[in-house]
């Protein structure tokens, strides 16, 4: 009795845990509508399911960058971006980013990456929302004194084949100083 | 005014007519991604690109010049945005740019070819002012409808990038741009 | 002088050719965007029903079309700037992706280095 009671109790808080961890993928990104006006150029990127759904099907097979992005699309549930560049530096709310950087620290969310490059005051880090060992969606905070970029993928990411895309699209590898890079934590 | 038929042909759904208008605007967009992007390869997409767009809004172009108006803007608010989600390292190639065939024998040849590769050295938004300025020869305040810039801040691209071009080509001072007329 | 800069540089930024085949490339690409009427189900439901009532079999029609889920895609101007959305999206994402694998990169061939 008391061991059956033992292992219900175990795999309760196991079952709990697990529950517990269970990230919500999908942030809660704010609408920036005051910085939209004062920024030299905002991208705003909302694709649902639907959507996405939609532009799969409108992907060139033979063009190289539709091909790789269908590749990418396959699991997934939904893109957001929102990036603002302005002409000076640091006019965007810091407090803002870091309430996003704060639902990043709920259960289920770890921190693949942090990179810190002094040369180009760039930060970027990068988020993953487990599930057991199955990737349910992605966040990327990048900051630079012009320029912010929150991205978060919803679905099951894969990222070698998003980071493959990088040729495709024509954006060449930078040349970075030696910044620090964060292994991955829990 | 036969512009004016051709685009109302295109959008009545005449595919031919709209092809002439592909035609009469091809070179123009074309080069402005070029330059613009520094890739034949990555110049051609956008362009197609914007003339698909073209396509799809052609129910809101309201004539022949509005037509020009529109694509100008599209394909330079386009290729600035390209460039922005570029890292910042030179990429294009001297040999993307193929030698202008002309009627007439080029002024200097060497000084033009230097003259492109240091416009596509300049960020952005300036480098799509001198594109619009020199190589569409609109005015500054065309420029400044047609990338949604203040007329000053155009002005300011203009002088600066100026300044820059001739001092790396050791051509002259920057005064010369007060007698161009842009202060 | 200065007119002479003007003009060599007028001169350096004139329009360049695309190449024979661009206006064929579009108009081609225009073509691939258009809709295809959504046939081979007309065509089953009226297999399916061939003794209905035509008013019936109109209605049941209908009703399919109007709830499918393909109606979206009948839209080439939103496809495409759907589609357009989302590799803008992967540029960014990809871009953001790379500065991190560099870094990453750099750091483990310095361990390696180090260690060698």
């Amino acid at each position: 009795m008391n061991l059956r009671i033992h292992l219900t109790a175990v795999l309760t808080l196991l079952a709990a845990s697990a529950f517990a961890a269970s990230p919500e993928p999908k942030l809660l990104i704010p609408d920036f509508d005051a910085l939209t006006e004062k920024a030299a150029e905002a991208v705003t990127i909302t694709l649902d399911p639907a959507l996405l759904s939609m532009a799969a099907k409108f992907l060139d097979p033979n063009n190289p960058e539709d091909a790789a992005a269908r590749e990418v699309l396959t699991g997934l549930q939904g893109i957001y971006v929102k990036s603002y560049t302005f002409e000076s530096d640091f006019v965007y709310p810091k407090a803002e980013v870091e309430r996003i950087r704060k639902q990043l620290t709920a259960p289920g969310w770890s921190r693949l990456v942090e990179v810190r490059s002094k040369k180009e005051q760039a930060n970027v880090d990068i988020y993953i929302a487990l599930d057991g060992n199955k990737a349910r969606g992605l966040a990327i905070i990048a900051t630079e004194p012009r320029e912010f970029t929150i991205v978060n993928i919803v679905g099951s990411v894969d990222l070698d084949k998003l980071h493959k895309l990088e040729g495709k699209f024509g954006v060449p590898k930078l040349e970075l100083d030696s910044s620090k890079a964060a292994p991955a934590q829990k | 005014m036969v512009e004016d038929e051709q685009l109302a042909r295109a959008r009545a759904g005449d595919a031919a007519a709209f092809a002439d208008l592909v035609r009469a605007h091809q070179r123009s967009i074309f080069s402005i991604a070029l330059r613009m992007l520094g890739s034949r390869e990555s110049a051609a997409d956008l362009a197609q690109d914007v003339f698909l767009q073209l396509h799809l809004h052609l129910a809101e172009i309201q004539s022949a010049a509005h037509a020009a108006f529109w694509l100008r803007r599209v394909v330079t608010h386009r290729a600035i945005d390209k460039l922005r989600l570029r890292p910042r390292v030179e990429m294009n190639s001297l040999d993307d740019e193929p030698e202008i065939a002309d009627v007439t024998t080029p002024r200097d040849p060497l000084l033009q070819r230097q003259m492109r590769a240091l416009v596509s050295e300049l960020p952005g938004p300036a480098r799509a002012v001198v594109l619009l300025r020199y190589q569409e020869d609109l005015d500054p305040t065309e420029i400044a409808r047609t990338l949604d810039m203040p007329i000053n801040t155009v002005k300011s691209h203009l002088k600066r990038s100026l300044a820059t071009l001739r001092d790396r080509l050791g051509v002259g001072t920057a005064t010369a741009f007060q007698e161009l007329g842009y202060e | 002088m200065n007119e002479s800069f003007d003009t060599d540089l007028k001169q350096a930024l004139r329009p360049v050719d695309p190449g024979e085949d661009f206006t064929a490339r579009v108009m081609a690409r225009i073509d691939v965007a258009n809709v295809t009427p959504i046939k081979p189900r007309r065509a089953a439901i009226t297999r399916l029903l061939p003794w209905a009532p035509a008013a019936l079999a109109a209605s049941l029609l209908l009703a399919i079309f109007m709830t499918h889920d393909e109606h979206p895609a009948e839209d080439p101007q939103a496809g495409l700037r759907a589609r357009e959305q989302l590799l803008q999206a992967l540029r960014v994402t990809s871009e953001k992706l790379d500065i991190a694998y560099q870094v990453v990169h750099n750091e483990s061939t310095a361990g390696t280095d180090a260690g060698a």
